[in-house]
């Protein structure tokens, strides 16, 4: 398992609230939060519970209503390329072939050409989608296409990958072989990846660490440590240990309705 | 990898060999040939050699635009060439300072401040009430004529250009965002290929104004143009001719339109979209 270290990204009291003065909606309330360095931690809770909202705050796409938000001990401000974030839609921009949305980030920090080309030829071995590098987005699946931007992320060598759901739309199949091959990526090639999804058994079978949202107001509800080897395929899904985890979750889960 | 079953952009089979012609009458691209066949024949059937129902000098018959065609042959090509070249350089000009205040208009509030209420006060006016300043300005000269479809086919773009802007996807700039591109690269590898095909509407639509407006500005004075034909064959009641203008004026529109089509086709060739 990676080496984890300091703590990479870091919430403390952090609140936010939408809407107007006269009807507030209170999206997150006093949230502290800790990941540390190549961790690989997964938030989970039902729909409403402000998982997103905390996405887009370490992805400096939203400002927090109060609270403090750092990155390297850094506080966030604004997006930033030591930040990739992975959408639950597509982002695939369909306008570049499979081989330039991979090289994208490389190429805006003016990379070398042959830098640029290992890079990419590199990352496209690592999704099995050489032989589509001349593609348009068009012409793959959604499978696909998640796999290029796991790709283009990766190749802007971040230090955080912030993730969104991203196999949200996929169907059961897909998305089981996209975790196991992120999860074999990850041990490969360790990040810290903040994984927001509201599928438990996902949750479980990606995350050293998953988080419990509870909604309205969205917080922190519990924490767990799936025991499981840090190798992974969908075999575990039937271990003791997981089954055991998967029916507390769900409990935990019901508790909210 | 098994998903790979795709290819949703290249989906229509390019049928070729036996079944070539089949497909061409099942899918019914037979029927635009046939429709340009049935207007020739009731254009035929109605005039002087067919059974002469409409005056000829009302509404030439087909034979006799192609004898106007024959006896103008030595005017009609100078005609045509001072016609495309208004057309081309007032579209060309008019179409890139559309894009480029448009681009400029998204990319900067203060120049979208300073610019919309004089985009938007102006563009309600059309450009043909402008003749009467542009003759007093320009006289019958070049002048007059090219600006006159550069502001038209400007005014359309203008608007286009910053609604297509508006309409791009917020998902890509955050994106293209969190991947370390700045703003100008955002604007550069995101904005300018995403309203391309949102653009092949508005393009075609003022390639058609343009020819509308050169025929107004031919009117007005000129040398040479085929506005200015047609204006002269009516001085002398040669409706011939006027009809021959009008064919020539149509054939050259529609050649146009084509050529623009082939070439968003081209540029958009990413999206899927139906030719």
């Amino acid at each position: 398992m990676p080496q984890t270290t300091a703590s990479k990204i870091a919430a403390s009291d952090l609140t936010v609230v939408f809407g107007s003065p006269e009807r507030q909606v209170t999206a997150l309330d006093r949230v502290n939060l800790s990941v540390a360095d190549n961790e690989f931690v997964c938030v989970m809770g039902p729909s409403g519970c402000g998982k997103t909202t905390l996405l887009n705050l370490f992805a400096g796409h939203l400002a927090a209503s109060s609270g403090s938000l750092t990155v390297n001990g850094a506080p966030v401000a604004g997006p930033g390329a030591d930040r990739a974030v992975v959408f639950q839609d597509n982002a695939v921009f369909p306008w570049m072939t499979v081989e330039d949305n991979v090289a994208y980030s490389l190429r805006m920090r003016g990379r070398p050409n042959a830098e640029v080309r290992d890079t990419v030829d590199h990352y496209l071995a690592r999704v099995g989608l050489t032989d589509f590098r001349k593609a348009w987005p068009n012409q793959l699946s959604g499978g696909m296409r998640k796999r290029v931007e796991i790709a283009r992320c990766y190749a802007a060598n971040p230090e955080v990958l912030l993730m969104d759901e991203p196999y949200g739309a996929l169907d059961i199949m897909t998305k089981e072989r996209l975790q196991e091959e992120l999860r074999t990526m990850w041990l490969e090639q360790p990040k810290t990846i903040f994984f927001i999804t509201h599928d438990l058994e996902e949750s479980i079978f990606l995350g050293d660490r998953v988080i419990l949202m509870s909604p309205r107001p969205g917080r922190i509800a519990a924490e767990y440590r799936p025991q499981l080897p840090a190798r992974r395929d969908m075999s575990i899904k039937t271990t003791p240990e997981f089954v055991s985890l998967a029916k507390e979750l769900r409990e935990a889960l019901q508790a909210f309705h | 990898m098994t998903e790979q079953a795709m290819s949703t952009a290249s989906g229509q089979p390019h049928s070729k060999g036996p079944s070539a012609f089949s497909e061409w009458l099942r899918e019914g691209r037979y029927l635009g040939p046939l429709a340009i066949a049935l207007y020739l024949a009731v254009w035929f059937l109605i005039t002087e050699q067919g059974f002469g129902l409409v005056p000829p000098i009302k509404f030439p018959s087909p034979w006799m635009v192609i004898q106007a065609a024959i006896r103008t042959a030595d005017l009609i090509p100078g005609d045509i060439a001072a016609t495309l070249l208004r057309v081309i350089c007032g579209f060309v000009v008019g179409t890139a300072l559309g894009l480029g205040l448009g681009l400029l208009m998204s990319y900067s509030k203060k120049a979208q401040f300073f610019f919309d209420p004089l985009v938007e006060s102006m563009r309600p006016v059309p450009v043909i009430a402008m003749i009467p300043f542009f003759l007093m300005w320009f006289g019958i000269g070049e002048t007059g004529k090219f600006l006159l479809i550069t502001l038209g086919v400007f005014a359309i773009i203008v608007v286009s250009t910053v609604e297509a802007v508006r309409n791009v996807p917020g998902i890509y700039m955050k994106a293209a965002h969190s991947l370390g591109a700045n703003k100008l690269q955002r604007f550069r590898t995101i904005i300018i290929p995403a309203i391309v095909p949102e653009l092949v509407g508005p393009l075609r639509v003022s390639a058609a104004l343009s020819f509308t407006l050169v025929v107004a500005a031919e009117f007005m004075g000129a040398q040479a143009g085929l506005g200015y034909r047609i204006l002269e064959a009516r001085r002398l009641f040669n409706t011939d001719v006027i009809l021959l203008g009008i064919t020539i004026i149509g054939l050259l529109s529609a050649i146009s339109d084509t050529a623009i089509r082939y070439f968003t086709a081209y540029l958009t060739r990413w999206s899927g979209r139906a030719k």
